[in-house]
């Protein structure tokens, strides 16, 4: 299946801003994520590319937010919300979460990463994933609702 | 999961729109090869004896066949085995040289590679059959598409039998098997021809569209198992 790779430029580019909650240091880290792969000389198309540019991005933010930043991070939602009440309880919610459950919420919910490609890049099984998933969005839910 | 947190999830997610999208993809834009453009870029990689090979094997079964015209499509039938080999041959072509890993490693699939190059000879061969098929059934007084399902038979019993054989036997000696296997094919059918010459009566053609879709049902397992085998092996 061949992979859409405009769409996922936004993907990946929503994935560095919500690591590096920068609009412009998230977006030279998208370009570099997809230079990087261009260029790749040792990448051979066995049909992971999305596995292949996510570890590239996810590698790049690391490595960035090892980097001293001198500016403190704007963040610059745009967000319009049906229910700002709802939007807003979530946010706060998804801000208590550990970065890495939030990180996996981000990933399947929004950028519908398959899950076959998720279980590569974390290095655990389907069942650990949907296990994880499903209690993460468990207990967002339980707090939305309580 | 529900639609509202989905909608919600997506919200509170949500970035700033991208400003360098447009002006990234446009300087760094990755060429992309169709599928055409694929199927004749490797058809340029398959051998020049594969495509003359073929053609002079089409004008011997259409010379041969000319000279016993009651039985002009069972001799057809017969010698198409033969061009089922030299397909058959150039599949296995970087198995037999032990180029397989080789390929693997280039940046065009071997997967694909292969696809594409089968694409192109079996097209061709397509072509040959389809242009044999009428003439034959004029020579033979049968239906076209009878004619066809006498040709396409013994032509896809042996792809599938001789991927079989290739991926068994590796080397040279897979090429050995393969011709051995076409040859098997060949000789049965003018065995066919001359033991149970009813077998080509027209109240037998029911028996010829079952075996036609046997063969072609053996060669589709086939080429997809030999398709798996050309991936990477995973060790964990």
């Amino acid at each position: 299946m061949a992979l859409d790779i405009e769409e996922q430029y936004e993907r990946i580019y929503r994935y560095c801003y919500f690591r590096l909650r920068d609009r412009h240091w998230a977006e030279d880290v998208t370009q570099e994520t997809f230079l990087r792969w261009l260029s790749s000389d040792t990448y051979r198309d066995t049909g992971q590319t999305l596995q292949y540019l996510y570890t590239i991005a996810r590698n790049l933010c690391i490595d960035e937010g090892r980097k001293p930043h001198s500016e403190p991070l704007p963040e610059d939602m745009p967000a319009e919300p049906d229910d700002p009440l709802l939007s807003l309880a979530l946010r706060s919610e998804l801000d208590g979460l550990p970065p890495e459950d939030r990180e996996l919420v981000l990933l399947r919910v929004v950028n519908e990463v398959p899950v076959g490609v998720l279980c590569r890049l974390y290095g655990v099984s389907r069942f650990a994933l949907y296990r994880r998933l499903r209690g993460i969005l468990k207990r967002l839910r339980q707090r939305l609702e309580g | 999961m529900d639609k509202k947190l989905k909608t919600a999830l997506n919200i509170a997610f949500a970035a700033p729109p991208p400003e360098g999208k447009a002006a990234f993809f446009r300087a760094h834009r990755r060429r992309e090869l169709g599928p055409g453009e694929l199927l004749l870029t490797q058809a340029g990689y398959v051998r020049w004896w594969t495509w003359a090979g073929s053609a002079v094997l089409f004008a011997v079964i259409l010379v041969l066949a000319a000279g016993r015209e009651p039985g002009a499509v069972w001799t057809a039938s017969a010698l198409t085995p033969l061009l089922a080999l030299i397909a058959v041959a150039e599949w296995g072509r970087s198995r037999r040289y032990g180029m397989e890993e080789l390929e693997l490693s280039c940046r065009m699939p071997l997967r694909a590679a292969l696809l594409a190059r089968m694409a192109a000879v079996g097209l061709l061969h397509l072509l040959l059959l389809g242009l044999a098929a009428p003439v034959l059934a004029l020579w033979g007084g049968g239906k076209m598409l009878q004619a066809g399902a006498y040709l396409l038979t013994p032509y896809l019993l042996t792809t599938a039998i001789g991927m079989e054989a290739s991926r068994r036997v590796r080397g040279q000696e897979g090429l050995l098997a393969c011709a051995a296997a076409a040859f098997l094919v060949c000789a049965l059918g003018m065995c066919a021809w001359r033991t149970w010459p009813n077998l080509y009566r027209a109240e037998k053609v029911p028996f010829w569209w079952a075996a036609l879709a046997l063969t072609l049902a053996a060669s589709a397992f086939e080429f997809v198992k030999t398709l798996k085998e050309t991936e990477e092996l995973r060790w964990n």
